[in-house]
């Protein structure tokens, strides 16, 4: 049984999003590696960006599918339990339009989803920093910088992934939030109780449950839950708190990719230096570093922590991308990546309705100012579609409801 | 205009209170702005109108104490703080020319950041314990329960405030007559609901009050800490004893003879 559940994990939370993320953005929308005399959309061009390592490009894989994943789920769940439709519906629905994406694309790309590590198939949003380090001893210098900053990296997250799985940090928002999704998976209905009594819910909804009916992110926790046989708060507790937390320093990594693109070392000393940072950032029990490290399976850390960084990694991808002239299909995958994060964030929580809007304006703004791309701009504005439909829907329920 | 400035700015103040990152992000800000100007178009542009939204007085009086009230402070996540600080150490790290200069400033950063912040493990309201179990819940709220529903399919319990917090994350076949929203949270408390609430918080509580209000109700167990108990007088009112577990009493309410 045991391992039956190990089984599922890997799964719903490794092969489902990489599969979706191989096979939706396929090289992130760049089919392939720079090959002498080619030009490459999104990348340098240049032909040493071919020895780019595949990690980077499998750990955007990783993130695209997830917030695929949530962004189908936000627009299942939302109607559903508008609807009174039981968990179990939520759950068909979204398997069959999660299946229907792997296999259309699937067989529109001829990609069979299983990522092949040295294929030359590589992700533009992040890929190929040159790896040309000076010959002699920089070079050593920097090959043992990068293993220097990795080991540090690996101890620092490793830490903080065994805090979660073998540590126990109480928080009574767990009595709404865990109580919403064990009463899902346990009596196949959504919201059909108060989470701190049980006794049934009456009349329209109203006060809090509005922010859940738009933001259901104890209804994941409760259909991951059912999908890997694991009691709900087993699954955000333990598995899910970890897996966030990987996936949060997946993101810092790629960011520093970013920043960093003519160095193989930078981007992890970059990591390294977060991941301490991070474990320092306490004091008022407010900080984004709080929430992730502490209580990341709760909807609103899993924005504070994967939400903003994916916003953050995609907007320097867009702005990299802003340098050449033209849209070419990597940017136009970001442009669908940065949607989706959107209506992922929505799923999250209340606070990522909004708090993902005024991002995504900042730094849209920013975009239209310094890179004067006013296609670009208008269609991140269009990027803005969930969080404006979600607000306006809190706006409409509360009003209704008074 | 400065009373709204004053405001946020007391909000900037306590969120970032016992760590130094909001003035090394600043200062971070400037450091990139002058010294890295790849970086700086990408980073620091977006970061400096980000800043220009998030802390504009009109917009916090006209959308954001409108639209996230108590929760402006949330929006303080958005800032890349974490980000800007370490791609500003780098940068430092790639100014100096010599490895022994390089091994000083990191372990002078080192020591600022440990020195200058809060550790994120300790400190109220931040403790982690070992796992007492899988669900990550309080042992004896995972034993209450387990009990409860040795005891009753759909066990209908007036819970310890200890455990009325844990017991529904484990199963929600248990039914309390309150829980968090005693405290004011999420639900309105129904006022029977509260009276019950508050009569057991008293140092000698009236149990015939307690049992009648559970009857009317329909209400069967009584879960309630040993530390203090009278059991005579919570026997008196027409409580039976069917388990003790991890300190805390669990007892039924004998029905009402005809």
């Amino acid at each position: 049984m045991k391992l039956l559940k190990i089984m599922l994990c890997i799964f719903v939370l490794i092969w489902l999003p990489s599969a979706l993320g191989i096979c939706v953005f396929p090289a992130c929308g760049v089919s392939s590696a720079p090959r002498r005399g080619m030009t490459e959309d999104g990348v340098s061009g240049s032909e040493k960006a071919a020895g780019c390592p595949d990690a980077a490009d499998f750990l955007l894989c990783m993130l695209a599918g997830n917030l695929l994943m949530w962004a189908v789920f936000e627009a299942v769940a939302v109607p559903c339990a508008f609807g009174g439709a039981a968990l179990h519906t939520v759950l068909l629905i979204w398997s069959a339009v999660i299946a229907a994406i792997l296999l259309g694309c699937s067989l529109k790309r001829r990609i069979f989803p299983v990522f092949r590590f040295g294929h030359r198939e590589r992700m533009a949003g992040t890929a190929c920093p040159a790896s040309d380090h000076p010959a002699g001893s920089r070079r050593h210098d920097a090959e043992i910088l990068f293993y220097a900053a990795a080991a540090l990296a690996a101890v620092l997250i490793l830490l903080q992934c065994a805090v979660y799985i073998g540590g126990m940090h109480l928080d009574q928002d767990d009595s709404r939030y865990i109580a919403e999704a064990v009463d899902a998976w346990e009596n196949d209905r959504i919201y059909a109780v108060l989470p701190q009594s049980g006794s049934v819910r009456t009349g329209a909804w109203s006060g809090d449950f509005i922010k859940d009916l738009v933001s259901p992110w104890p209804l994941w926790i409760a259909a991951a839950s059912k999908l890997t046989m694991m009691h709900p708060a087993t699954f955000a507790h333990t598995v899910c708190a970890a897996y966030l937390l990987l996936l949060f320093y997946a993101c810092v990594y790629l960011i520093g990719r970013e920043l960093f693109r003519d160095s193989r070392e930078k981007p992890m000393i970059f990591l390294a230096v977060s991941a301490f940072i991070m474990m320092f950032f306490a004091g008022s029990l407010r900080t984004s570093a709080e929430f992730t490290l502490l209580r990341i399976w709760q909807g609103k850390s899993v924005f504070a922590g994967v939400g903003t960084a994916a916003l953050l990694l995609e907007f320097l991808m867009l702005y990299r991308y802003a340098e050449k002239p033209g849209y070419g299909s990597g940017e136009k995958k970001v442009f669908l990546l940065v949607l989706l994060t959107g209506a992922a964030s929505c799923l999250m929580s209340g606070m990522g309705v909004i708090l993902s809007l005024i991002m995504i304006a900042a730094f849209s703004l920013w975009y239209l100012i310094a890179y004067r791309r006013i296609r670009g701009f208008l269609i991140l504005m269009l990027d803005c579609l969930p969080g404006i439909v979600m607000g306006m829907m809190t706006i409409l329920l509360h009003g209704v409801t008074g | 205009m400065k009373e709204t400035m004053t405001l946020i700015w007391t909000t900037v103040r306590e969120s970032y209170a016992g760590n130094l990152i909001f003035p090394l992000y600043l200062a971070s800000l400037v450091y990139l702005a002058v010294t890295d100007r790849k970086n700086s178009k990408k980073i620091v542009g977006p970061s400096v109108i980000l800043m220009l939204i998030l802390f504009n007085p009109v917009l916090y009086d006209r959308v954001f104490i409108k639209t996230l009230s108590y929760a402006y402070w949330r929006s303080l996540w958005l800032i890349p703080a974490v980000p800007v600080v370490a791609c500003a150490v780098i940068r430092l790290f790639g100014h100096l020319p010599a490895r022994w200069m390089k091994a000083v400033a990191a372990a002078d950063l080192a020591v600022l950041i440990v020195f200058g912040g809060t550790f994120v493990y300790t400190g109220s309201g931040r403790e982690v314990t070992k796992a007492e179990n899988l669900y990550k819940l309080p042992q004896d709220a995972v034993d209450v329960s387990r009990e409860l529903l040795r005891l009753s399919d759909e066990p209908h319990v007036v819970m310890d405030r200890e455990l009325f917090c844990y017991t529904r994350q484990y199963s929600s076949r248990i039914i309390q007559m309150y829980g968090r929203d005693a405290w004011g949270y999420m639900d309105d408390i129904r006022d029977d609901c509260k009276a019950v609430y508050d009569e057991l918080q008293k140092q000698a509580p009236d149990y015939g009050f307690v049992a009648g209000s559970m009857r009317d109700q329909g209400f069967t167990y009584l879960v309630q800490s040993k530390e203090g108990e009278d059991q005579a007088a919570v026997e008196q009112a027409g409580f039976r004893l069917v388990s003790e577990i991890d300190g805390f009493s669990i007892w039924e309410l004998t029905p009402l003879a005809e």
